[in-house]
């Protein structure tokens, strides 16, 4: 009799720690225009930006869920608190942030990892930035890396103003339409032409107040032949009542530019994560996603890439880990404009303890993407019989000159390759560890040392497993 | 009296982004509708045939017989059309074809389903294949003229038996033809199908074949060739129930300029099907510059230990072989043709009978203006 292999939950001890919020200002719960009203008014914004919320709540008003993917009934409007802002005022030093919330992100390793590996940090706690900076000899090149709020009033307000929701308008869907109305906090960043920033930026968002939202809103800019990793991470402890996050990234790729974004995604088990994220690539750019999707109770994630330019091209590696009670729903997208565009998709996920997981894909090459290449490869690791693991890919090939391969396989973890191992002197529960820790490996090897360490703690796989 | 109905046709098992307009076909049909005219081959021993009308219209002063009076299990067999088209269908007669346990028909039974008149076609051909016993039908869809044809199969496999299906759709330009296909699987038997998507405008294929009892199997061959302004919209769907049931469905077409297709592919394993293999694979040539070329499939998975697989191929011929035969003084257009035909030839192939085969080749060869015919 053979005892079936136990891979342990992530240990979400690190991340499960609560400040209490009795200092933070926030409004009432729910979704009225005064209530957008007063973040607009919160915010400072400029005229044109009041009104562009106001319109999206009209748009939001009109739009139904999806009919599609994973259940959102537990989601209550009249129950979230859109805004929260913490008792402090955005810092360029780490000592001037108050001692509770710079204690979160030590603890995090925000602080550190500055230091060691990047070239500039963004920290967001609830819904507003409360650190921001960036080195002076990245910032010497031109490169600014800054808060969107700031940035909407400066001398990048133009390009703000030309750039907004507009890779991904409110009318796009319902949760793109709630981000219009009371997006708050989030980065610009831009990278002017040639320049390569040599190490990566990060941002990171945690959201600490129960039944509250995090609207952050991310444009970053890569002008021509410029280059740029960005690195987004979130977390947030875990309450009894839904979180939700429905962030918005617009990334603009230049001429000839290259942007990779990377995200570990480790919200707390009670959260929606309803994040649109949306790329478009001029002529011989790049864009590269790398994306790890871990926490949430329920996510809708599909980051999407327009290859406008000629010759431009993507890839999307992607690893999807749903555990007990999480209901994942990730993939990607990708449209094929111009001629000669390129795109991979390579995606892996894991599923147990009654996990979902679903990886859904959109290739479309449209009419003019002569001599366009896309293939997609999703694999899907089933760890025991109570869980779920679905593969969605669409295609639409309208042009007659493409190359398109697709391929996917669900299985679980081979006896023979455990086998195989065991053959070699390795204890069964070390050969299922190391297959199971392989099968990650896609998405780890993309990241920074520092991060691939970071995700294989958090995933903590541990096995345990004999044959009696 | 309602003239049409709009129908949703060809759901796909699981939603996705409405926008890409692959969750369901619609499709116009008239509401009123008489048989096909239909022709059989001579039973092979041990088969016999029954004609039922629908309840609501049978009268028994004609001495005919009630659909109400077939096996409830028919019923239950899951339509790979839909829930609207098994409602549509259920006005129109059956023919019930049943074999007796153990039976080896040693010649395929053809039936033609001749589309004569213009009035709208509709029919329900149910095969029960008993235990043990060894089955081939083909089905033939003709028409010289624009018409409107539903068919309905449904197929029960009983303990160890098994039945090959070979549907080839040849009607003529402008007509619009449904054909369900559908299946119900006892242990240890097995289904296959062949099907060739050649004639109509507007064509519509459901198939559905549930899997039931362990070890049970299904396999299909899909083959179409879609010509400017043609329109084919598939959904192929296998439920793994049973334990170390097998499926496989291939899928190999030619789309041709301005022409548009859509498949649906499903492979489901719900929880309790451990043991459980499914493939499915699409391969498509792309002629011509423009065409909608549409694919989605899908893996479902609640069960641990299944392997699933699915994959596509879609584009257009390489230069390397068009300049090969272009040195062996074959044009393009006619080196397209030539390739194009073997691929619809090795699913014309399959077909157990010289004459049909023969038939289906005139039609292909009708398809491609006797560039490679003469």
């Amino acid at each position: 009799m053979r005892e079936k292999s136990q891979v342990d939950d992530i240990n979400r001890s690190i991340y499960d720690f609560k400040n209490e919020d009795e200092d933070a200002y926030k409004l009432q719960a729910g979704l009225t225009p005064e209530i957008v009203d007063k973040i607009s008014k919160e915010k400072n914004d400029p005229a044109w930006m009041n009104q562009f919320r106001l319109h999206s709540l009209q748009i939001y008003n009109s739009l139904q869920v999806p009919n599609w993917g994973p259940s959102i009934d537990g989601l209550d409007m009249d129950h979230i608190v859109t805004y929260v802002r913490p008792n402090t005022k955005m810092s360029a030093k780490w000592s001037d942030v108050p001692e509770d919330i710079k204690d979160t992100f030590e603890r995090l390793g925000i602080p550190q990892a500055e230091r060691k590996s990047l070239a500039g940090v963004g920290a967001q706690y609830d819904s507003e930035l409360v650190y921001h900076n960036v080195r002076e000899e990245v910032a010497a090149m031109g490169v600014v890396y800054t808060d969107l709020e700031s940035a909407m009033h400066g001398e990048y307000a133009d390009m703000i103003r030309t750039h907004f929701m507009k890779l991904v308008p409110p009318q796009d869907h319902k949760f793109a339409a709630l981000h219009g109305a009371v997006w708050s906090g989030g980065s610009f960043v831009y990278v002017p032409p040639g320049v390569t920033v040599e190490i990566p930026l990060q941002s990171y968002f945690r959201l600490n107040a129960p039944g509250a939202g995090q609207f952050e809103h991310t444009l970053i800019i890569v002008d021509e032949g410029a280059n740029l990793h960005f690195i987004e991470g979130c977390s947030a402890p875990k309450y009894n009542v839904a979180n939700l996050h429905a962030g918005c990234v617009e990334l603009y790729v230049g001429k000839n530019a290259r942007l990779r974004y990377s995200t570990i995604e480790n919200w707390s088990k009670n959260m929606y994560n309803l994040n649109t994220k949306r790329a478009i690539v001029e002529e011989g750019g790049t864009m590269e996603w790398v994306s790890g999707s871990f926490g949430s109770h329920v996510s809708y994630l599909y980051p999407m890439t327009i290859l406008k330019g000629k010759n431009s091209r993507m890839e999307f590696t992607g690893i999807t880990f749903a555990g007990e009670g999480q209901n994942l729903d990730t993939g990607a997208k990708v449209v094929h404009m111009g001629e000669g565009t390129s795109s991979y998709i390579n995606t892996k996920s894991i599923s147990k303890d009654g996990g979902i997981s679903t990886f859904r894909s959109s290739v479309v090459i449209q009419e003019k993407a002569a001599h366009s290449k896309a293939a997609v490869s999703c694999q899907s690791l089933m760890l025991d019989d109570i869980s779920r693991s679905d593969t969605i890919p669409a295609m639409d090939i309208r042009c007659g000159d493409a190359d398109v391969g697709h391929e996917a396989k669900i299985g679980r973890i081979s006896d023979e390759a455990v086998f195989y191992l065991m053959s070699r002197g390795i204890s069964e529960e070390n050969a299922r560890a190391m297959i199971v820790g392989g099968f990650a490996d896609n998405v780890s090897k993309e990241l920074p040392l520092e991060y691939a360490v970071e995700m294989n703690n958090l995933i903590r796989l541990e096995m345990k497993g004999s044959i009696g | 009296m309602e003239e049409t109905r709009n129908m949703t046709v060809n759901p796909l098992p699981a939603l996705t982004w409405n926008r890409l307009k692959m969750n369901a076909g619609e499709v116009e049909l008239a509401a009123a509708r008489t048989g096909a005219k239909m022709t059989m081959s001579e039973l092979p021993a041990g088969v016999s045939v029954t004609k039922y009308q629908p309840e609501a219209v049978h009268s028994e002063t004609e001495n005919q017989k009630s659909d109400g009076e077939i096996s409830g299990k028919f019923r239950e067999i899951e339509s790979g059309m839909g829930v609207e088209y098994e409602q549509y269908m259920a006005d129109s007669r059956v023919i019930l074809i049943e074999t007796q346990p153990d039976c080896e028909a040693d010649v395929p039974l053809i039936i033609n389903l001749n589309y004569t008149d213009e009035a709208p076609a509709a029919d329900r051909i149910y095969l029960h294949a008993a235990a043990k016993c060894s089955l081939s039908v083909i089905f033939i869809l003709k028409s010289t003229r624009k018409v409107q044809a539903s068919l309905q199969i449904k197929t029960i496999a009983e303990t160890e038996a098994q039945v090959d299906l070979f549907v080839a759709q040849l009607t003529g330009d402008g007509s619009t033809v449904l054909t369900d296909v559908d299946s119900l699987c006892e242990e240890k038997a097995q289904v296959s199908l062949t099907k060739l998507e050649l004639g109509g405008s507007a064509q519509y294929v459901g198939v559905c074949t549930t899997l039931e009892g362990n070890k049970s199997a299904f396999h299909a061959e899909a083959g179409y060739r879609v010509r400017a302004g043609q329109h084919l919209d598939m959904n192929y769907l296998v439920r793994h129930v049973g334990r170390k049931t097998t499926s496989e469905m291939n899928a190999s077409g030619v789309l041709e300029e301005n022409a548009f297709k859509l498949f649906r592919g499903t492979i489901d394993f719900p929880c309790g099907c451990a043991g459980a293999k499914g493939n499915e694979k699409e391969d498509i040539l792309l002629l011509g510059e423009r065409q909608v070329n549409q694919t989605i499939p899908l893996i479902l998975c609640q069960e641990e230990e299944v392997e699933g697989n699915h994959g596509a191929t879609i584009g257009r011929l390489p230069e390397q072989v068009l300049f090969y035969l272009g040195t062996r003084g074959i044009s393009s257009e006619a080196a397209e043709d030539l390739i194009a035909s073997a691929k619809l030839e090795a699913v014309c192939g399959l077909i157990p009978d010289e004459k049909v085969k023969q038939t289906v080749r005139a039609f292909l060869c009708a398809m491609t203006r006797d560039r490679i015919c003469g």
